[in-house]
């Protein structure tokens, strides 16, 4: 053991003892490696977020009295969820009972009348100049903040106010808060999309990885070999080569553990597909942590071990056993066939629903399809490159250097067309999703109606809530809309809705309408459920307020003689079937009026007009809730798909950086090993350009050739995922072209970044050999 | 007086080209045998052979009547760190470490402690008067310095045997007769034996015998002094 960590220690002091390209090399691993690490442990802090959110989840709970007689104070609770341009914002109406009534969890006490704690993301809404419109909704006195036990995320639009109109229902009375934890599920989109980032992200770090391996390759072989000659045996020096792996791994640990910490502190800033995590949320699950802790040095160590088994350190130099063998493809199609497959098979399984057995075939299936491109790609380079011919000399010092050896060029790229391939993925779902939300409003909606639902729909609170929205300036009309139940048995009741003409128009679009005309709106595509055939004119029934235990009965009343006509089709015009009652048709019959809708056309052209109709009826609050069937603004969760699209293209763009820096390595290392030949060549004629030339054809064929493949798996990748999602098929072209150009661009700024070093190694001194 | 090391009837091919044909050689404890002969005469690889760096296609090698080829890799390797002691024209020293921890390295890989590997590294530095680039790496000496620190890492473990392939090849002459003398001074005060590889006269001067390898053997030649 002694000797082993002996070993290791020498490993770790030849890492570092080179100078500033041992530096350089530490830097670059450090950072390949830390950017896995910062990916590794965001994804191992996700229990963490999911439990404590649940766990804040159930801490908000109020557990209510029910039938039974509170001992103590209570505190009568209503809740209102309301929309402000696309947000949802909830909160709670209050009254305590008493001062020892339980205080809602986040509040310091309970808001007295007129008073009102807001979360802290609903308070800066309302003090931006976006949230003026709002301020209506909230005129109470701001009394506290809402902390972070009161919410479930940082971006939560949440209050709790207090009003002495709660009713005192002894049903809704809360004695405590807290309860059993329930789980919360991630959107299949989401989990998709944090599957392939996961996966994209790791690849290229991996690659880089086991090209950080290769790194200073010579250097490392001639020390290796110095060191067998000074009597080191072959185990000892894989236990120092690995020794040198293991100060990476470190490093990248490091790294990666600073990378997380400083972003950690960013956390609260994103919002991704509605859900945002507090920064003490974003913490990594203990055991998850070990394990990368102990598997990154491991997994480093045994990388650089399985590296060198084809390798045998000698003490007078390295050999390989590898034989330059033709690569063969039956093999390396096996992955891409397995994906597909393991894809296909899942189509529309996360169409809607979480489909947890799904998951693992997904991820799996993702992996095969993205690990098929470092497969594939060494056999098309070499296929490809083989049959170039001819050119002019810079081409073809790069095409013959490439036939010679093409296998570690096509590892480097592999990296960054894994990038590109989950990159166009991404983008394709993304985009796909946001075609989803802007198409629809467009396909579904009405812009010119809004419909208000009352709670507790007494005829008072219900001219109340008319005479509101009568007055409010984005009002054109208002229809109410009363639900009656007829019965016509002993468990046997009709749905109805009383309203005048005007009203039925709106609702169902009628021909023609006078009152006391009744209707009957049947849908012709379905026949009616057993018990609710059609009720037939001369039926006697009695007006029901409910039904069943609801039920509260009024005068009897036999069915006219009425018009069928078949329920329209535009979803906005939401009618039941059943009878639509004009008040004539019911004479001077008192009917029960207790639930109702109010039906209000609106001018579509007026801004932010279901806000105004919203701020209309806000004096009723809870009581009310408010149906938008016009365009609901979206711009929010563009805005948003749009910011996680731009992430995502930086995040690609970043990767890709990384994946360039081990091209930019791989291509300075051949520099400094062909040095001599190069020096000779420049110095038997051949131009300086033309040895510029050859490196840039030597950097773009394999990258032009990684991004056909990546393109190719990457946009079948694409159609895939989204046939699982069932979303329309829509691949991102303009984001394909950036990732391309940037691929191009990045063939470009690597070549030109070596250009230093081969100016050096091309001038007299490259000749000199010690 | 019985041979320390002996190399009978080598043979050994890399690939169709055949480098050693038959060749052999004897040497006994503490005396300078220099080995001689033009460009791919074979002289480099007798010496690989007899050091247990390669292994001949036939032919034995013994080292205190233990024939070589029958050791392990690992047995060599401590044999190297042990009894064999290596200068070669360039590439030996390792880079990333200083002079001081180059020439202490045999010593460390052999688990003496550091501190006392390198009092003794500092030791033969001294005598081969480098003593002031102890703290510098390889790169930053000069190439007669750098070989007289591969002198004293070949010494520091007080070898038997001192394999030297060209070791002043890449030297001027001034520089290649210091470090030769520093060499074989210090290999006769520890009584160790020298290999010396060399197609130099002068450098082969040094030696108590000759033998001149062509197309793969090897001949013994009376030094002409």
């Amino acid at each position: 053991m002694k000797r082993w960590l002996s070993d290791l220690a020498l490993g770790v002091r030849l890492a570092i003892g080179g100078g500033r390209t041992s530096w350089v090399r530490l830097a670059l691993t450090g950072a390949g490696i830390g950017v896995g690490v910062a990916v590794l442990l965001t994804a191992s802090s996700v229990p963490t977020m999911l439990s404590a959110r649940a766990e804040r989840t159930a801490a908000q709970n109020g557990v209510l009295a029910g039938d039974t007689t509170p001992s103590s104070d209570v505190l009568y609770v209503e809740r209102w969820v309301t929309d402000f341009r696309g947000q949802v914002i909830s909160g709670d109406y209050v009254r305590a009972s008493g001062p020892e009534a339980p205080v809602p969890p986040g509040a310091s006490r309970v808001p007295g009348d007129g008073e009102i704690v807001l979360s802290p993301a609903l308070a800066s809404l309302l003090d931006s100049p976006q949230g003026e419109l709002l301020r209506e909704r909230f005129p109470q006195q701001r009394v506290g903040v809402i902390t972070q036990q009161g919410l479930n995320a940082p971006h939560d639009l949440r209050f709790v106010a207090g009003d002495a109109s709660v009713d005192e229902d002894a049903k809704q009375a809360v004695v405590s808060y807290g309860g059993a934890a329930k789980e919360r599920t991630l959107d299949p989109v989401l989990s998709l999309l944090i599957m392939v980032g996961v996966v994209a992200l790791l690849f290229p770090v991996l690659v880089f990885v086991g090209i950080s391996t290769r790194l200073a390759a010579t250097e490392r072989d001639r020390r290796l070999a110095a060191l067998r000659l000074v009597g080191a045996g072959a185990q000892r020096v894989r236990r120092i080569a690995a020794g040198e792996s293991l100060l990476g791994a470190v490093t990248g640990l490091v790294v990666g553990a600073a990378l997380f910490l400083t972003a950690r502190q960013f956390v609260e800033r994103i919002k991704l597909m509605g859900i945002s995590v507090f920064v003490g949320d974003a913490t990594p699950s203990l055991p998850l942590a070990v394990l990368i802790a102990v598997l990154v040095p491991v997994m480093a160590v045994v990388t650089s071990i399985i590296a060198m088994r084809r390798t045998v350190v000698e003490p007078l130099g390295v050999v390989r056993r590898s034989k330059p063998v033709r690569r063969v493809l039956w093999w390396r199609t096996v992955p891409v066939l397995v994906g597909a497959v393991a894809l296909v098979s899942q189509s529309g399984a996360l169409g809607g629903t979480r489909n947890d057995a799904s998951v693992p075939i997904v991820v799996g299936g993702i992996l095969s399809a993205l690990l098929s491109i470092p497969v594939l790609l060494p056999w098309v380079v070499e296929r490809a490159v083989g049959r170039l011919r001819g050119g002019a000399p810079s081409w073809q010092l790069a095409i013959r250097r490439l036939q010679l050896e093409s296998g570690t060029a096509a590892r480097v790229v592999g990296g960054v067309a894994v990038v590109l391939a989950g990159g166009i993925a991404l983008q394709s779902v993304l985009a796909s999703a946001e075609t989803r939300i802007v198409d629809r409003p467009a396909a579904q909606t009405d812009p010119s109606r809004i419909m208000v639902s009352l709670n507790d729909a007494t005829s008072e609170a219900t001219e109340q809530a008319v005479g509101l929205l009568e007055r409010s300036g984005a009002v054109d009309r208002v229809h109410p809309l009363w639900s009656v139940q007829l019965k016509s048995g002993e468990d046997d009741y009709h749905y109805a809705t009383l309203a005048d003409c005007d009203g039925l128009k709106t609702q169902v679009g009628l021909p023609a309408c006078r009152d006391g005309d009744v209707f009957y709106v049947h849908d012709p595509n379905s026949p009616p459920e057993p018990g609710q055939e059609d009720i037939r004119p001369g039926t006697e029934v009695i007006l029901s307020e409910g039904y069943r235990e609801q039920e509260r009965l009024g005068p009897r009343w036999t069915v006219p003689d009425y018009t069928e006509i078949a329920r329209p089709r535009n979803p906005w015009q939401f009618a039941s079937e059943g009878l639509m009652i004009t008040p004539g048709a019911l004479a001077n019959l008192d009917v029960p009026r207790r639930n109702a809708t109010i039906l209000v056309q609106v001018d579509p052209s007026h801004p932010d007009v279901a806000e105004h109709v919203r701020n209309a009826v806000a004096p009723l609050t809870w009581r009310t809730y408010l149906y938008y069937y016009g365009e609901t603004d979206v711009s929010e969760r563009i805005a948003q798909f749009e910011s996680i699209r731009q992430g995502l293209l930086a995040g690609s763009l970043l990767t890709l950086l990384l994946a360039g820096a081990s091209l930019l390595v791989l291509a300075l290392e051949q520099v400094r090993e062909r040095r001599r030949p190069l020096a000779v060549l420049a110095a038997s004629g051949v131009p300086r350009g033309a040895l510029s030339r050859s490196l840039l054809w030597q950097n773009a064929v394999p990258l032009l050739l990684a991004l056909v493949v990546a393109i190719a798996i990457g946009s079948g990748l694409a159609v895939l995922l989204l046939r699982i999602i069932a979303q329309p098929i829509v691949l991102d072209w303009p984001g394909m072209a950036v990732l391309s150009a940037a691929a191009a661009l990045l063939v470009v700024a690597v070549t030109a970044l070596t250009l230093p070093s081969l100016r050096r190694a091309t001038g007299a001194l490259g000749l000199r050999s010690e | 007086m019985s041979a320390l090391l002996e190399a009978t009837d080598l043979r050994k091919s890399f690939g169709p080209t055949p480098a050693l044909d038959g060749a052999g050689l004897s040497v006994r404890a503490g005396e300078v045998v220099a080995v001689m002969g033009p460009s791919g005469s074979g002289k480099s690889t007798l010496l690989h052979c007899m050091a247990g760096i390669l292994t001949p296609d036939s032919g034995v090698v013994r080292y205190r009547d233990v024939e070589l080829s029958s050791l392990a890799d690992g047995e060599r390797s401590e044999l190297r760190r042990t009894d064999f002691g290596f200068v070669f024209q360039f590439g030996q020293l390792v880079p990333e470490l200083s002079c001081l921890e180059n020439v202490a390295l045999p010593l460390r890989l052999g688990g003496t402690k550091r501190r006392e590997a390198e009092a003794r590294a500092k030791d033969w530095l001294d005598r081969l008067e480098v003593s002031d680039v102890a703290d510098k790496r390889p790169g930053e000496t000069s190439g007669g310095q750098g070989q007289r620190v591969a002198v004293a890492r070949a010494l520091v473990t007080g070898p038997r045997v001192v394999f030297a392939d060209e070791p002043t090849g890449a030297l001027d002459s001034l520089n290649g007769e210091r470090v030769m003398q520093l060499l074989t001074t210090a290999a006769r005060e520890t009584n160790a034996a020298v290999v010396l590889v060399t197609h130099e006269a002068r450098v082969a001067a040094y030696s108590d015998r000759e033998v001149v390898v062509r197309d793969g053997r090897s001949r013994e030649v009376e030094p002409v002094r």
